[in-house]
């Protein structure tokens, strides 16, 4: 071993740390055996998982809440099935191109489509990033408020945490104490089970019916959109494949990164349906306002599950929030690494690596500073982040499609004719849909 | 045969260290450049759509928030 170690030093530092852990991968992979397989897996999956947990954030959770509290069960639950083989199809996409081109969205764009849809996609990403993050620490202050901790509290705690696990931990113990913390996202789900008057025959017969409470009106287009919205977002693309880059998956990982994205889809779709069933058995029926806030939702809960239900709801809340944050902020400083060609890993020590953990502190700082301003604009921010996001999604989105099918960098790995009827079937919906919801929020009436 | 020979293959990376390296892209990319795609054909299409959607997008914005304010 002591010879590997001579050879490592031989590589710049941060290829030097990945090396360590590729090499661990290498003897895995040299073992038969089931459990041996199982280990490697293990060691493997984290991307995947943790881009889909993120994505159920504190505007996730508010989303799903607000879908359950005003259209029940009826159309909804069957809906977010249809999510999982969407977000899976999308997701997919990243580990394979990360994983064969070793490379991150950002730089791909930059290297081979030009400066300008480089630095297009950098700018849209880099806003939308940090109005995101305060969605985040509007969800982390909230959240926390129930257990009495003060939005400062709460807001510089969550800046500190991230900070610190990001800049003074490697890519594995980042990737595992993140998991560990995603894991908290699963909170929602043994709630389900106390919710009062669940009738689980009304949950199944809504996968024939897919009832739409009121019909299809601009509300119900609205939150359609919402949903859609929150479940492909421009920073899971950035982020997936620079994580599939940092952890340093190759294609002989390609198939192992496609289960954890699968598992990671699963556990999205589970959570998402538990929030909806969680407002649905709760707060639908009781109120029709269509604005709901997650205090009225958290008071609803509170009422008919009991105090420890909403407390527990509201730590999901603010476990969405911090899980996100964690991924949105490593997004950012790996599509700034990646744009101008800076060393760029989460292996990387604070004071060599400072240019690359630079981005996604001060991301943090701006968000939770912002949460902090009294009367600061929040809806305000909240509509731009949607605006932001309609406009760029599609080009993302297409970015991503012409590199899965560009022969040159992705030789074998190229998409095969189903997974781009697939892909570009969820691609121009999405950018329909995307663009009716962009429309929805600049013209709130345009549906009547 | 040895129980360890069974469970797993010799690997001798004294042997293949290079080629190990360059199996896992264990190599700095941004010492190796990537070249521009050409823009033709249906891509050159996409491009152009996605310009015009970009544009109507920033039209629409700027009536919105006109609207807001």
């Amino acid at each position: 071993m002591q010879d590997y170690k001579d050879k490592l030093e031989n590589l710049p530092v941060d290829i030097k740390l990945r090396a360590a852990d590729r090499l661990k991968i290498h003897l895995m992979r040299q073992k038969y055996g089931y459990f041996s397989r199982l280990c490697l897996l293990m060691a493997l999956i984290g991307p995947g998982i943790l881009v889909m947990i993120a994505d159920n954030d504190a505007g996730g959770v508010m989303t799903y809440a607000q879908t359950g509290s005003i259209f029940g069960i009826g159309f909804f639950i069957p809906f977010m099935i249809i999510m999982l083989p969407v977000a899976y199809i999308v997701q997919e996409m990243t580990v394979r191109l990360g994983a064969v081109t070793h490379r991150g969205h950002a730089e791909m764009i930059w290297k081979r489509y030009g400066k300008f849809w480089g630095a297009f996609s950098l700018i849209d990403l880099v806003v939308a990033n940090v109005l995101t993050l305060i969605t985040e620490f509007i969800g982390i202050t909230l959240g926390m408020e129930v257990f009495g901790i003060s939005p400062i509290v709460s807001s510089v705690t969550a800046i500190a945490v991230i900070a610190s696990i990001q800049l003074f931990l490697r890519y594995f113990t980042w990737e595992w104490i993140s998991l560990s913390i995603a894991a908290f996202n699963l909170v929602f789900v043994p709630l389900v089970f106390f919710i009062p008057h669940l009738h689980w025959g009304e949950v199944a017969r809504s996968f024939g019916t897919w009832h739409i409470p009121g019909g299809v009106t601009s509300l119900f287009i609205y939150v359609v959109l919402a949903n859609l919205g929150t479940t492909i977002a421009p920073w899971m693309l950035f982020f997936q494949q620079s994580s599939v880059v940092d952890k340093g998956l190759t294609v002989k990982d390609i198939r192992d990164g496609q289960i954890d994205t699968f598992i990671g889809s699963f556990f999205m779709v589970v959570v998402a349906i538990a929030i909806i069933l969680i407002a649905a058995g709760t707060v639908f029926g009781f109120t029709h306002a269509p604005n709901l806030d997650i205090q009225t939702i958290l008071s609803a809960i509170s009422a008919k599950m009991g105090q420890l239900a909403m407390k527990l709801f509201a730590l999901g809340l603010v476990e969405g929030g911090l899980i996100a944050a964690i991924a949105i902020s490593a997004s950012t400083s790996w599509a700034m690494g990646e744009a101008f060609g800076w060393p760029k890993s989460i292996n990387m020590p604070p004071l060599q690596g400072w240019k690359f953990y630079m981005p996604g502190i001060i991301s943090l700082l701006i968000a939770g500073g912002i949460v902090l301003i009294p009367k600061a604009p929040l809806g305000f921010l909240n509509l731009t982040v949607q605006v932001v996001a309609t406009i760029f999604m599609p080009a993302a989105m297409m970015f991503l499609l012409l590199l899965l099918n560009d022969k040159e960098i992705m030789g074998d790995h190229i998409n095969k004719p189903w997974q781009n009827i697939s892909a570009f079937t969820i691609v121009g919906f999405l950018i329909i849909m995307n663009g009716i919801y962009g429309l929805t929020v600049v013209f709130p009436h345009i549906f009547g | 045969m040895k129980i360890e020979d069974k469970i797993s293959k010799k690997v001798n990376l004294d042997e293949d260290w290079e080629d190990f390296i360059k199996e896992e892209g264990l190599v700095d990319y941004n010492k190796i450049p990537v070249e521009r795609a050409s823009v033709k054909g249906w891509v050159q299409i996409a491009f152009w759509f996605l310009r015009i959607y970009i544009v109507v997008m920033i039209i629409m914005v700027i009536i919105g928030f006109s609207r807001i304010h």
